[in-house]
């Protein structure tokens, strides 16, 4: 079982919290090892909470299989964008995840469209 | 003789200055004997101003429950450094209508920079800072210095461009090696010039290197972030095909975490198209 670091959005009830979820302010709001509930990603929202460290078997990350050609084309097309900057960079590397993502999103999106339109 | 950053502002003619309300109502702001009053009459005064400051406050960018449908309402509600702020920003839209499509295209300009300035307002939000107008204002205007270039200097700017096509180098490297200066120093000198905050000076003058800022660090790195996300978005553009470099000691500075950046992300595309329509001038 791994801990895997999850943004507000990605977390989703029946979760199980892989370290306490802190306020801002360090302060407990919900404990390790506790199953997540809608009421308490709704509160999290509330206070501010922006990540949490939830247990995972992967399956939670990768749940729609990108077609690896189209996956590698964006890839090389942000790989071309960003070579001035350090991927490493953990600011950097969090952009490249989401913009991959988006990116993607909004060409199989479009393949859906057009594929109703046909 | 060379160009310099200051002679090359000092010289823009039309450019030059602002609309006198904006100083008006900037003095006024920041007299603490003038009341609201007087400063939702100083904007009723310019009908124009006052009905596009209304549209705005109007926008998604504050979410009202309902209609802010006079300015006496608005300077309560969204506050006087507020919407002194949110002149500026409008006021220099409109003065940068005229300038032909084949020079730069000023749709796509803005495009980028309206990004680059939600993005700030937003990071500004997630710092918990008071006035978050005076960071999208900085980010609205960040690259206002390239228009000035373009516009004063076509053939250097075709080199600048050659140069980057060919050595797949940055715009703003770019720049320093063919003028031996750059647009955010350009855009830092004519904001200076206009008279707009010194914070706001400042944060579009270090865009590129806010780490060294000593006052406005906050400010100049919160634009630099949000320069570095809305290139990075492809969403219009003024001119930069790259990421920009990542002045990491900035983000540092904002002591922020990294996962913030999908919460930056949803509420840009959720504010986006909407600020856009209230914001820029007609016709664009």
């Amino acid at each position: 079982m791994n801990i895997i670091k999850l943004s507000i959005d990605e977390l989703e009830p029946g979760m199980k919290l892989g370290a306490d979820a802190m306020h801002l302010t360090g302060r407990i709001l919900l404990p390790k090892g506790a199953e997540l509930t809608e009421k308490h990603i709704k509160l999290f929202k509330q206070w501010g909470v922006v990540e949490a460290e939830v247990e995972s078997n992967e399956a939670i990350h990768e749940k729609v299989a990108v077609p690896p050609e189209l996956l590698e084309k964006e890839e090389a097309k942000l790989a071309s964008m960003m070579i001035h900057v350090n991927m490493e960079h953990p600011l950097i590397a969090e952009l490249h995840r989401l913009l991959l993502k988006r990116n993607i999103d909004a060409l199989t999106k479009t393949d859906i469209k057009n594929g109703l339109d046909s | 003789m060379a160009w310099t950053a200051e002679r090359l502002v000092k010289e823009t003619g039309s450019v030059s200055s602002l609309p006198s309300v904006c100083e008006k109502l900037n003095n006024a702001v920041n007299d603490p004997t003038c009341s609201s009053n007087k400063i939702a009459k100083i904007i009723s005064d310019d009908a124009a101003l006052a009905a596009r400051l209304l549209k705005i406050a109007n926008s998604a960018l504050y979410g009202f429950p309902s209609k802010i449908d006079g300015v006496n309402r608005a300077v309560t509600i969204i506050g006087t450094k507020q919407l002194c702020d949110l002149t500026y920003a409008t006021s220099v839209l409109q003065m940068f209508k005229g300038i032909p499509d084949d020079v730069v295209n000023m749709k796509s300009f803005w495009l980028h920079s309206v990004a680059c300035g939600l993005i700030a307002r937003i990071l500004a939000t997630f710092l918990r800072e008071k006035n978050v107008e005076r960071y999208f204002v900085a980010g609205l205007l960040h690259d206002i210095g390239k228009l000035i270039i373009f516009v004063k200097l076509p053939d250097e700017s075709k080199n600048i461009f050659d140069y980057s096509q060919k050595n797949s180098a940055l715009g703003y490297d770019s720049e320093n090696n063919i003028l031996g200066f750059n647009h955010a120093e350009v855009g830092g000198a004519l904001l200076k010039q206009w008279k707009l905050p010194e914070s706001t000076a400042e944060a579009v003058r270090l865009h590129h290197k806010p780490s060294i800022s000593e006052q406005y660090r906050v400010e100049a790195s919160c634009v630099h972030v949000a320069d570095l996300i809305a290139n990075s978005l492809q969403i219009g553009s003024s001119g930069e095909r790259f990421t920009p470099k990542l002045d990491e000691k900035a983000w540092e500075h904002l002591g922020l975490s990294e996962v913030v950046l999908s919460q930056v992300l949803k509420q840009f595309e959720w504010q986006f198209n909407d600020v856009l329509e209230f914001i820029l001038p007609e016709g664009i």
